[in-house]
């Protein structure tokens, strides 16, 4: 079951996860801005970007995650994301993805969790990422 | 933007052989935000001589170089994805998140996907002791629609670039603008004089121009499939190769044990995006008869949730359709819907509450259509969802496979069992349980979708010729 929301919420829901993913995808503050709410954090799962050990660290706020993808942009090559799916419940959204490409020339690939809260505005307050690497990925499994 | 009323030759913006303008109309506002010049035969002429010399030296460049440029307008596309967008928001009607995140960088991919590519790509072949050998086609005139501008433009000049051809690049006089962005970034990339040139202008009198040509080899058209036969028959009398990419009315099939819930509000809400005017849209839904009640609930309540008003609002998830002409040919086919019997489930004709200016169309859902109806046979290029009901996997194909286009299609419910009914469908792609684009995978269609595949690898091989040296290896 992909959630406990009428069909009608979980549908508000996804037109916010697509202006998300928009500005995910872009870097672009203001695009950040209008789904981000006060006090955001962006719980990641690597200490920092030299580091994969999984220990997590936190980007705070607009700026510093527009800093973090940014990064990415200037280090990351041929980034893929595939099977895409997405759950809903009340105030909190769950993404389940793969992710692979290149990191500064290196390959990574792995299955993911993204954790979304949101606040009573429905607007994104945290996303704890969640990173396996290496991932066994099975493609194509019924949704 | 100063070169907008400029022609791109010979790599060098040049003035216009007559003064004839068309304002650009942002379609959000129905105000003019520009002008673009309006080319006729003699601009194309020159363009199209400014390429067959370049030719000759570009053909014969290293990979190696060819790579490097590719990667350098990957490179000038990123610095650049800003202005890109403003461009694409201000002539079609994109809204700027979509622009930032896919219009504009899509560009980039298909620059970047050829680099990859090419680095690699197997331009000959030993048959014994014959020696085979692809070779650029020559000079290919490009003709491009508006509602992916970058996309569509990129996915053409990135494997003809790639391959050694030379070109001419005619963006739809409708959403003009972005291509005045990237020729420049083509430009200070270091492509060299003459082999990429930009004439601006309507399909009348420059795609014309261009299509007949004797000195174009190659005609690549995006668009409608009533212009794409045009091109073809004026292309005939010189004997060019020509492919087409053209309409779609792609099938989305939702096999019974598909979760509902996730798959119809995913599907019937990305139908939306670009507001429907996407030419692999999957506009058909098929769904198990008896659960026709079901999806259309679901369906209706996706589309009600979006987001429509200005585009350049961070807000705003679907915007206007780019033109008066559109937004009249949308409310005529929504009418038709009705007329015919089909449910109208949400939306229908007029503009959404509170948007009085602008060519807006309300996100609409149709049930109980069938097959026969209009709106479940012509692409009608605007967020309407049809729904119809299928009694079996063999009936789902049928009517899948019952249209007289072959572009693209939908499948979500098991995997081996969504896989099975993909390999019975006739068009080029078929996504599985919500897979997205792949840039690196061939797109093109079946039947009156068109002729030829691009992207990646394959777009390479429409842009080939193919020469047999016998006798090379004794």
């Amino acid at each position: 079951m992909t959630s406990s929301l009428h069909t009608a919420e979980s549908a508000n829901y996804r037109d916010l996860m697509t202006r998300f993913r928009w500005a995910f995808a872009s870097a672009d503050p203001e695009l950040l801005g209008a789904v981000l709410g006060e006090g955001f954090e962006w719980h990641i799962h690597t200490f920092d970007p030299d580091d994969p050990a999984p220990t997590g660290r936190v980007v705070r706020g607009v700026d510093e995650m527009v800093c973090e993808l940014e990064w990415r942009k200037q280090n990351w090559a041929n980034v893929r994301f595939e099977g895409l799916n997405e759950y809903f419940a009340p105030k909190f959204i769950t993404q389940s993805f793969t992710i692979s490409g290149f990191d500064r020339g290196s390959r990574f690939h792995a299955a993911a969790v993204d954790l979304y809260t949101l606040d009573g505005s429905d607007l994104i307050v945290k996303k704890d990422t969640y990173w396996k690497q290496p991932a066994p990925v099975a493609k194509g499994a019924a949704q | 933007m100063t070169n907008v009323k400029k022609f791109y030759i010979g790599g060098s913006w040049v003035t216009p052989s007559s003064g004839a303008i068309l304002d650009v109309i942002n379609p959000a506002t129905e105000a003019a935000v520009s002008a673009v010049a309006l080319g006729t035969e003699a601009d194309v002429d020159k363009a199209v001589t400014a390429a067959r010399a370049a030719f000759a030296s570009f053909s014969q460049t290293p990979v190696d170089e060819r790579v490097d440029l590719l990667r350098a307008i990957a490179a000038g596309i990123r610095r650049r994805e800003s202005e890109l967008a403003d461009a694409i928001v201000a002539e079609m009607g994109s809204p700027r998140g979509l622009a930032l995140a896919l219009q504009a960088p899509a560009g980039r991919f298909h620059f970047a996907t050829a680099a990859k590519f090419l680095a690699s790509y197997p331009f000959t072949e030993a048959l014994d002791t014959s020696l085979v050998v692809s070779e650029p086609i020559g000079v290919v005139a490009m003709i491009t629609p508006w509602n992916w501008p970058i996309n569509q433009a990129a996915c053409k000049i990135a494997p003809a670039l790639a391959v050694g051809c030379a070109m001419v690049l005619k963006p739809s006089e409708i959403a003009p603008l972005s291509a005045v962005v990237l020729t420049e970034i083509i430009h200070d990339a270091g492509v060299p004089p003459g082999v990429f040139n930009l004439v601006q202008g309507d399909g009348a009198t420059v795609g014309t121009a261009l299509s007949v040509h004797p000195d174009v080899d190659m005609v690549t058209f995006t668009g409608s499939t009533r212009a794409g036969i045009e091109v073809a028959k004026n292309a005939a009398p010189t004997v060019k190769r020509v492919t087409q990419e053209l309409g779609g009315k792609s099938a989305n099939i939702i096999l019974d044990d598909a979760n509902f819930a996730h798959v119809i509000n995913r599907d019937a809400f990305d139908m939306c995006l670009n507001t429907g005017q996407s030419c692999n849209a999957g506009t058909r839904m098929l769904v198990p008869a008896a659960r026709m009640a079901e999806a259309s609930t679901i369906a209706a309540s996706a589309v009600e949730s979006i987001s429509v008003g200005d585009p350049a609002d961070v807000g705003t998830t679907v915007g206007p359709v780019v033109s008066q002409q559109q937004w009249d040919r949308v409310q005529e086919l929504i009418q038709s819907g009705i007329d015919e019997g089909a449910t109208l489930v949400t939306g229908g004709v007029g503009r959404p509450d509170g948007l009085g200016r602008g060519y807006f169309v309300k996100p609409t859902v149709f049930a109980d259509v069938t097959n026969d109806m209009r709106i479940a046979r012509e692409e009608i290029f605007g967020p309407v969802l049809v729904i119809i009901g299928y009694e079996d996997d063999d009936d789902a194909v049928r009517i899948a496979n019952d249209s007289p286009y072959g572009l693209s299609g939908y499948i979500s419910g098991s995997h081996d069992r969504a896989l099975a009914l993909a390999k019975r469908i006739r068009t080029g792609e078929i996504h599985l349980n919500g897979a997205g684009p792949d840039f690196d995978a061939p797109f093109g269609g079946y039947k009156q979708s068109g002729n030829g595949r691009e992207w990646g690898a394959h777009g390479f091989a429409e842009f080939l010729e193919t020469k047999s040296i016998l006798g090379a290896f004794n």
